[in-house]
């Protein structure tokens, strides 16, 4: 069973809570429709223990680089990391 | 001095990285790693140490803003615990070596995996469902990612970090 987070039905679960002042925030009832298509988000989610919560918050914009850095990795992902896996434990 | 603020989820006991080795390992880190999605970045520490459990690397992934250093991992690591070897990886490396282990599932959009970077993922027009989810363990488990939608064409979802860990599974290996 997936735990909806980020839902493009038009909905949030979780507890909305957020973590960081200052940035500016969605909470539950968000639609995908509601992010602003460029901007970076920070989901965080804790699943199963009391007072699980969600965040969705803006990058903060002090975390913006301002200069002209390029986008791309410093590291390709591996192959395995960008297809479904399922960790050897779990198989 | 570093203004720190630890995530609420992090666990805490005598097991797990106490607050001044965080401190300590991002202001002294013995290797570093940072990941750049163009306008902004995070960054992964690592240093190694040796406990009575045997050696460990506590891994420590943080952001800056508002003078204030977020952290938004800090794993403490047995080297017996993952299949690469700490002191000769990369910090991604031995996350994600970690991960393999000890991660849960996420979904973006029609692509799985315990660990995602620098990941663009394309959406189907008829893509219906969640953008971005994870999936639960057991018990207590954490999710981070950073992302944004690209309206396109294509509409896509840039992932510039994702990650889930199952925290049970981590205690278990403490």
């Amino acid at each position: 069973m997936l735990a909806a987070v980020l839902g493009s039905a038009g909905r949030v679960d979780g507890g909305g809570k957020h973590l960081e002042e200052g940035s500016e925030s969605v909470t539950n009832g968000t639609s995908i429709e509601d992010l602003d298509p460029g901007v970076w988000y920070h989901i965080e989610t804790v699943f199963g223990q009391p007072g699980a919560a969600l965040s969705c918050s803006r990058v903060p914009p002090r975390e913006i680089r301002r200069d002209s850095e390029p986008i791309g990795p410093i590291r390709c992902a591996d192959a395995g990391t960008a297809t479904p896996t399922v960790a050897p434990d779990r198989a | 001095m570093l203004e720190l603020q630890l995530p609420p989820w992090l666990p805490t006991g005598p097991k797990y990285p106490r607050r001044r080795h965080i401190v300590a390992c991002i202001a002294s880190p013995d290797k570093s790693e940072t990941v750049r999605a163009g306008d902004f970045d995070l960054h992964i520490h690592m240093t190694y140490h040796t406990g009575a459990g045997g050696p460990y690397t506590l891994l420590v992934s943080h952001r800056e803003h508002l003078a204030k250093t977020f952290v938004d991992l800090a794993l403490k690591i047995p080297d017996d615990a993952i299949a690469v070897d700490a002191r000769e990886s990369t910090p991604l490396e031995v996350l994600e070596a970690f991960l393999r282990i000890y991660g849960l599932m996420i979904r973006i959009g029609d692509e799985a995996g315990t660990f995602f970077l620098h990941k663009d993922v394309p959406l189907r027009a008829d893509f219906v469902g969640d953008i971005v989810s994870g999936e639960p363990g057991k018990g207590k488990g954490i999710m981070q990612c950073w992302m944004k939608v690209e309206e396109g064409p294509p509409r896509q979802v840039r992932v510039a970090f994702a990650c889930s860990l199952d925290l049970d599974e981590y205690a278990k290996s403490l």
